[in-house]
């Protein structure tokens, strides 16, 4: 895709949050489980489900900016959605940065081309140790073990396994096999599209052809760390947009409350953490090795706290209201640094592996 | 071993405020009272509330008009809604620092119930201020004789409106503001047309303090406040809120279609002077503070009972250092909190308004007969304009103009310092419990819900901060 067509895929996405996700706001937060489903559906007819997946299946080929403004855009009407996108996206990268697609099971490769997939291993850790454990037998796999896991409506998972000797492996297989069961948590902080709970696997059989080694490219990592900036990009932009939207229709304190500073300083804050964490991510999707996995998204978190409590705090007491629509972006960019990003143990990895490459040196008493 | 005892030092309140070891040489009645409060607080709190809470707050997400009624009416037991009302006409008889200790501890539990005693004393407080000591024979005397038959006569303050929210709790800002609930004199009394919004207990109180005024140009000058019930003819709930947090404690829209109000419900003179709105602010703050503060107490007592049993890579997760790093920021921003809401408090009784109602005064209301006290003729003297005047030249002459800013910037201080750090504590100990953290079943994330709600009501944290510079940084 060229470059210039990043405007149009920032447009089409604009127009599909207005027809599909605007109409049925109220419904995002506590939906039916056909609800996403159908958006996914409707993405994928609307051309845009490929936007991030490898050129292998389908793919569209998509340059960062492409992608980041795609994430942006769907982000700004469900963080949740763009989340289910930036996983199934990671997931099924990662299965072919592990192996070529004809070298998965039949079965895998139809998945691949047709269902979604949830991620069963850190988005953002390349060195994350599985808590699902993987033995050997005659004809494949047993899996054992159990984690917290995020199922967009997913049909599939893409898992991050351990071996005997402890080495990282990757797994696909469906989440209705055999041994599988999913037990969600009764709601969410945030996300109210996503389904968040313990994926348990006891004693699950799996095909020689459906394991494959971890990739050692970070690509998909990189892509990920990149793709959730974006998201969070997109929230703040629209808190921004909203916000400053009311703030130019509001009187306080003897004048139109664009005009006070306090105003201006808190939409200041978001804009310059919005167009900061842009060229960030950008650079992270592009494949920049100077910048530590993780940072994007960490930094995007990090600066999203102050400056999205005050895309609710411009609205003073409407902003507490479910019905003004803002409070919800508060919860999602919560939910999804709780669950993906973790901002403050991330800080912690960069530096350890920061550390670990500047090779330290024995330790003496 | 499957769990880990993880005890917070700092709960009870000689440990959480050293000062209290200097008070109880001077005052040691005052500390006793305030540990015993503060247990007792706690003893609803551990009992009716925390086992529950996390469960009423999913119910009230789904249907925003559930109220809890069981731990609501279970405070009549304990005599939460005559808190601030004098021994002598039933209630509890206690002060600033009283009702702060015990929200604090109220609110550790779940702010939204805490909130339902909160905004009901916050209907309170213009009485007060009015210095008409008849409202206590009046609709005080029934919340302490209904409370002590189990029936909780709540009361509600209804101030802000859909146009002004910083605006009515500014004497400058007011000058500007655009009000829509206006009141016009009949005979007999006034009849008030207009809607208020997001006011707390709105759709469950039974008596609602109103503010209007009869010309939408002049607040200050033509300011009129009411007391009514919530069967008065014209008044309707037009709906009740869903809110992020504090769902516990119901937010309603108020409509007034031309309701009558007599003379006699009208509530201190007309015209609000800017003395008595800074008074206002200088009482209900402070405890907002409090209320901030018991949510971030809520949220790392809740971190502890998580981290007991959280294990991962084979070891505890509270032996992980950054973990330890995190706690500490949490307990001491609690702690730095603590003090700032407690001066606050401490202030008002010093040197502001509460200076004007003095405890030795109270303890001559209970010597008098119960038949003195609920006699029309004391009553009527304290309703006479004579009385009420002398009581007004004794607060002019006991609070200065120095000593009211001074007070109104401590409280407004507490307030934001407080929120955000709240907010600041709520956030860390979501980053404790990680993925965890999206999971209801902790009561982790609901802390952070309610915890935000304290950066708005009792003015935003933006007109806090404008109102500590005014009131700490003097000019030439």
């Amino acid at each position: 895709m060229a470059n210039n067509d990043k405007g149009l895929v920032a447009e089409a996405m604009e127009a599909f949050r207005r027809k599909e996700i605007e109409p049925i706001w109220d419904e995002l937060d506590r939906p039916d489980e056909s609800v996403l489903p159908n958006l996914h559906a409707a993405l994928e007819s609307a051309g845009w489900g490929r936007l991030g997946l490898p050129e292998p299946l389908g793919g569209m080929d998509a340059d960062a900016e492409s992608r980041y403004e795609a994430l942006a855009a769907v982000g700004a009407g469900s963080p949740a959605l763009a989340m289910s996108l930036a996983t199934h996206w990671t997931a099924t990268t990662r299965l072919l940065l592990s192996a070529p697609v004809d070298s998965w099971s039949a079965e895998i490769q139809e998945a691949l081309s047709d269902a979604w997939f949830a991620l069963g291993d850190s988005l953002l850790d390349p060195t994350a140790t599985p808590e699902v454990a993987a033995r050997p037998e005659e004809a494949g796999w047993r899996l054992d073990g159990s984690m917290r896991l995020a199922n967009p409506a997913a049909g599939w998972v893409a898992l991050a396994v351990a071996d005997a000797d402890g080495a990282k492996k990757l797994a696909a297989l469906p989440i209705n096999a055999d041994g599988v069961s999913f037990q969600p948590q009764e709601r969410s902080h945030g996300c109210g599209l996503i389904r968040f709970g313990t994926l348990a696997l006891d004693n699950v059989r799996i095909a020689p052809n459906a394991i494959g080694p971890y990739p050692n490219d970070r690509q998909s990592h990189r892509l990920a760390d990149g793709m959730v900036a974006a998201i969070y990009a997109g929230m703040l932009g629209e808190t921004a947009k909203r916000g400053m939207a009311y703030a130019l229709e509001r009187w306080q304190g003897g004048k139109m409350i664009y005009r006070h500073d306090a105003i201006q300083r808190m939409f200041g804050r978001m804009i310059v953490a919005r167009d900061a964490n842009r060229a960030i991510a950008i650079r992270q999707m592009e494949g920049d090795n100077e910048i530590a996995i993780g940072a994007a998204s960490a930094l995007a978190a990090e600066s999203a706290w102050p400056s999205g409590l005050d895309g609710i705090q411009s609205f003073g007491g409407y902003g507490y209201m479910e019905d003004f629509r803002v409070e919800r972006y508060l919860r999602d960019a919560n939910a999804i640094d709780a669950f993906w990003i973790g901002a403050q143990t991330t800080r912690l990895r960069i530096a350890a592996q920061r550390f670990a490459e500047m090779g330290p040196k024995e330790e003496t008493r | 071993m499957n769990s880990q005892r993880l005890r917070y030092v700092l709960r009870d309140f000689p440990n959480a405020f050293p000062r209290a070891d200097l008070m109880e040489r001077d005052q040691p009645d005052l500390v006793e009272e305030l540990v015993r409060l503060q247990l007792k607080a706690r003893d609803f709190g551990d009992r009716y509330v925390r086992p529950h809470c996390v469960e009423w707050d999913r119910k009230a997400g789904e249907d925003h008009r559930f109220v809890a009624w069981d731990p609501i009416n279970k405070g009549c037991e304990y005599g939460f809604f005559g808190v601030m009302i004098p021994t002598a006409f039933g209630g509890m008889g206690q002060r600033g620092p009283a009702t702060a200790v015990m929200m604090e501890e109220l609110c550790a539990a779940d702010a939204g119930i805490a909130n339902v005693f909160g905004a009901h004393g916050l209907g309170i407080v213009p009485l007060m201020l009015s210095l008409d000591l008849s409202w206590f024979f009046r609709h005080l005397r029934e919340v302490t004789d209904e409370e002590k038959k189990g029936n909780p006569t709540i009361f509600a303050l209804a101030h802000t409106e859909p146009g002004a929210g910083s605006d009515v709790e500014d004497a400058e800002f007011g000058e500007t503001a655009k009000l829509c609930t206006v009141a016009r004199k009949v005979p007999g009394g006034y009849r008030i047309s207009g809607s208020k919004v997001f006011i707390s207990n709105g759709s469950i109180a039974r008596y609602i303090w109103l503010s209007a005024v009869t010309d939408k140009s002049k607040m200050l000058e033509t300011n009129v406040q009411f007391v009514h019930p919530n069967d008065a003819e014209g008044f309707s709930v037009a709906r009740v809120e869903r809110k992020l947090g504090q769902r516990l404690c119901p937010a309603a829209e108020l409509h007034y279609d031309d309701m009558f109000v007599p003379d006699e419900n009208v509530v201190g003179d007309v015209g609000e002077s800017p003395r008595m709105i800074d008074h206002a602010l200088s009482i209900t703050r402070g405890p907002v503070g409090a209320i901030a503060t018991g949510i971030a107490r809520g949220a790392l007592e809740r971190t502890l009972e998580y981290l007991e049993q959280k294990r991962t890579g084979g070891r505890w997760l509270f032996e992980e250092q950054w973990v330890q790093l995190t706690l500490a920021e949490m307990t001491s921003s609690i702690q730095a909190a603590r003090q700032l809401y407690m001066d606050s408090v401490m202030s008002v009784e010093t040197l502001g308004f509460l200076k004007v109602l003095q405890p030795k005064n109270q303890k001559l209301l209970d010597l008098l007969p119960e038949s003195w006290l609920r006699s029309e003729r004391l009553k009527n003297w304290m309703a006479n304009p004579r009385t009420i005047a002398s009581l007004k030249k004794r607060e002019e002459k006991m609070v200065s103009d120095a000593d009211l800013n001074h007070v109104v910037a401590l409280a407004s201080m507490a307030k934001f310092m407080c929120s955000d750090l709240a907010m600041k504590v709520c956030r860390q100990a979501m980053e404790i419990l990680g993925r965890d953290a999206v999971d209801p079943q902790w009561g982790v994330e609901k802390c952070l819900r309610d915890a935000k709600l304290t950066q708005i009501y009792e003015g935003t944290n933006e007109l806090n901060r404008l109102h500590v510079t005014r009131g700490l940084i003097a000019k030439g």
